[in-house]
């Protein structure tokens, strides 16, 4: 059985597979990761770094995972089905380049992610044809991939802080245990929030308080722009044109680190919640593990550093960690060894009592899979029904916590207030999914509720798109591969030629007499080979590819911005 | 089977952790299905909490653990008037560690009185009123999403 490790991530994924027991990625397109990026300017889906290039923004999406386990249409389709997209580019280019089918694979998700999103990320999968062995938390995989690398033992903390999330976990680490203690984060912290700082101090200092939301786009790319290129300068400075008038937008790293520090104050005030859920406190620490595109930022490390006063571990790939945890542990899942994962409900399960509090039936960081059972009771001669309402947080209101769901439990029998014994169980298996039953005891009428009411696909539309995928996958396999490897080669060759330019000289020779005869053998369908040299060309062009694109990115932002 | 029979545990309440999980480890290793496994993860995170481990130890004694003396009721009530009546935060802050502390002490004190069941629980509804007060307090640490 072959299996794989999958971080499906906010702007970019990474897939990864052991080689001889090592974890190794499967560089796609040439590249390490592939931006989660989908183009649906030609009907069929672009993934990638062909969208990114594409430049064709009106009909791209970015960062779909944003929007995973929400109701919302992008281009007519739901996150999960946009999500599917980007999992079988990538399921079909590593199958191609490694020339063997996926059977199965981990797929990584922030320890955070609601039940929802959760469950659309499932979804995606099963649309894409990949059999979910299990999904598992970012943080998680990566302590698997560090504590598997370093071998070490004792308590660590991962501090993973992204574009736009943040997570801290505290694990022990023993002998091929990974025990999550607790975990805590916020859905909106990380990189994205500096872009917006930027921006709003620019904006107050040009004067435009009453900036539109299409203006506020624009300045963002500014203010990303200077965030990005900011480097060791002291100041950096660039233009922006908005209602025909020029402003200068100006990024001080003096600012920079004011910015930077507001939110490691709110990253440390979780992590102290977090080490205080454990029982710990931050002197118990035998490290911290950074993981996540900020904590490469020297600002964030010293912080790190100077606020827990511990060593810090920033040598493992951040980009690589969270996929190598993934495959490692696609494989024990398979291979059954003695590795042991214990993974922890990140948000408190409870339902609404009478009068808007709170009953907490599964409290967060409980180790899962979990069952917990409750028992309630009429308040009323002759009530035959219970309604229920499903919530998930830590405070102690209902409205402040999220619904997941609204039940009722019908034909419990007429008796007086009080006698009837209505037991509502809580199930959250090893995937973080939840699970609610409601019986009446005395007559064991029941009730399953399955929570997806608020997952974007019901589960008619489910039944549809897997049918539609199924019947797709129906013709021969072989045929379809062969059908697959052609389009897939055809678009690499457009692409190529398209940026062919862009590489240095010496390798433009090269690149042109293996992309003819690349046009050649497909013509011959000798699919064998076409794989063959269509790897040598990813390898040539990959070397370059996030060069190109950087350049190409920001290069045809600012002339957008001027121009408008 | 009690939890403390399921982690192979003598049903006590003062225990040695580091015993409980390498027994808990021990045992998800060896478990079969996630039926085990959940039952293993019950008793765990019970057994390794401090206050649900003490509710757990007064049932299966079957002392019952719902009712609160009214002396304590009115203690609690008295003490959260005085805690909305601080202005500042940081008032606020050194009330809870002043709780917390509590907490700790109590819990000691729970260990060398486990032989004493009446004094046991009459700690322990002290406590869980403590510990709900610090609950409510708490703010979500996912604050917005």
């Amino acid at each position: 059985m072959f299996t794989v490790g999958i971080d499906l991530g906010t702007t970019a994924s990474v897939i990864s597979y052991l080689k001889n027991g090592v974890p190794e990625v499967i560089k796609i397109d040439g590249g390490i990761t592939v931006p989660s990026v989908v183009n649906y300017g030609e009907g069929s889906p672009i993934v990638g770094s062909k969208a990114v290039y594409s430049a064709d923004d009106a009909n791209t999406v970015f960062s779909v995972k944003r929007r995973m386990g929400s109701d919302e249409k992008i281009f007519g389709r739901s996150p999960a089905e946009i999500s599917a997209d980007i999992l079988s580019y990538i399921k079909l280019s590593a199958e191609i380049k490694l020339g063997k089918k996926i059977d199965a694979a981990v797929i990584t998700v922030p320890a955070h992610f609601s039940d929802a999103q959760r469950t659309a990320t499932k979804q995606a999968a099963s649309i894409a044809g990949i059999k979910v062995l299990r999904l598992i938390n970012e943080p998680t995989a990566a302590s698997i991939a560090f504590g598997l690398d370093k071998n070490k033992k004792g308590i660590f903390a991962v501090y993973d802080l992204g574009g736009g999330t943040f997570d801290f976990s505290v694990l022990r680490l023993s002998d091929g245990i990974f025990q999550v203690l607790a975990t805590g984060g916020d859905n909106y912290l990380g990189g994205d929030d500096v872009d917006r700082m930027i921006l709003e101090d620019n904006f107050r200092k040009s004067g435009i308080l009453d900036a539109t939301s299409n203006e506020k786009m624009l300045g963002k790319r500014v203010a990303k722009f200077l965030k990005e290129n900011l480097g060791e300068r002291i100041s950096i400075e660039t233009d922006f044109i908005i209602r025909d008038q020029p402003y200068k937008f100006e990024l001080t790293r003096e600012d920079a680190e004011r910015y930077l520090k507001k939110i490691f104050e709110k990253t440390f005030l979780i992590a102290s919640q977090v080490l205080e859920d454990a029982q710990l406190s931050s002197e118990d620490l035998d490290g911290v593990v950074l993981v996540g595109g900020m904590t490469k930022l020297s600002f964030i490390k010293k912080f790190v550093t100077e606020s827990f006063e511990v060593q810090i571990f920033d040598d493992i790939s951040p980009e690589k960690a969270v996929s190598y945890g993934a495959a490692i542990h696609a494989n024990s899942l398979v291979e059954k060894n003695n590795m042991l994962l214990i993974d922890v409900v990140p948000l408190t399960l409870g339902v609404e009592t009478f009068g808007g509090g709170v009953d907490k039936i599964i409290h967060r960081n409980t180790p899962i899979p979990i069952t917990e059972r409750r028992e309630y009771t009429t308040y009323q001669d002759n009530q035959t029904g219970m309604r229920f309402r499903v919530l998930q947080g830590e405070r102690p209101l209902a409205d402040e916590c999220r619904t997941l769901a609204n039940f009722e439990l019908k034909g419990i029998p007429a008796m007086p207030a009080g006698l009837a014994r209505v037991v509502v169980e809580f199930s959250v298996d090893v995937n973080g999914l939840l699970d609610v039953k409601a019986y009446e005891k005395t007559t064991g009428i029941s009730q399953e509720i399955v929570i997806e009411s608020s997952a974007g696909l019901s589960g008619d539309e489910m039944v549809e798109i897997l049918e539609k995928a199924f019947k797709e996958k129906e013709n021969d396999e072989i045929k379809a591969n062969n059908i697959a490897i052609k389009i897939e080669t055809e678009r690499s060759i457009k692409f190529w030629k398209s940026i062919i330019g862009e590489i240095p000289e010496n390798f433009q020779e090269i690149a042109y007499d293996k992309i003819s005869k690349l046009e050649k053998i497909l013509l011959e369908e000798k699919f064998q080979e076409v794989l063959l040299i269509k790897n040598e060309l990813e390898n040539i062009f990959g070397k370059f590819l996030d060069e190109i694109i950087n350049n190409h990115l920001s290069g045809k932002k600012l002339q957008d911005i001027r121009r408008s | 089977m009690n939890y403390f029979e399921i982690l192979r545990l003598p049903i006590k309440y003062d225990m040695d952790v580091d015993l409980l999980t390498k027994n808990y480890f021990s045992s998800l290793r060896s478990s079969e299905s996630s039926v085990d496994s959940g039952l293993l993860n019950e008793a765990y995170s019970v057994l390794k909490n401090d206050l649900k481990r003490a509710e757990y130890f007064l049932n299966l004694k079957n002392v019952s653990t719902e009712k609160m003396s009214s002396e304590l009721a009115i203690q609690m009530f008295e003490m959260r008037e005085k805690y909305e009546s601080f202005a500042n935060w940081e008032e606020k802050i050194e009330f809870q560690k002043k709780i917390k502390r509590k907490i700790k002490e109590l819990i000691s004190y729970l260990k060398e009185n486990e032989g004493d069941l009446k004094k046991f629980s009459e700690i322990f509804s002290e406590l869980k009123f403590l510990n709900s007060f610090l609950e409510k307090e708490r703010s979500d640490v996912y604050s917005r999403d």
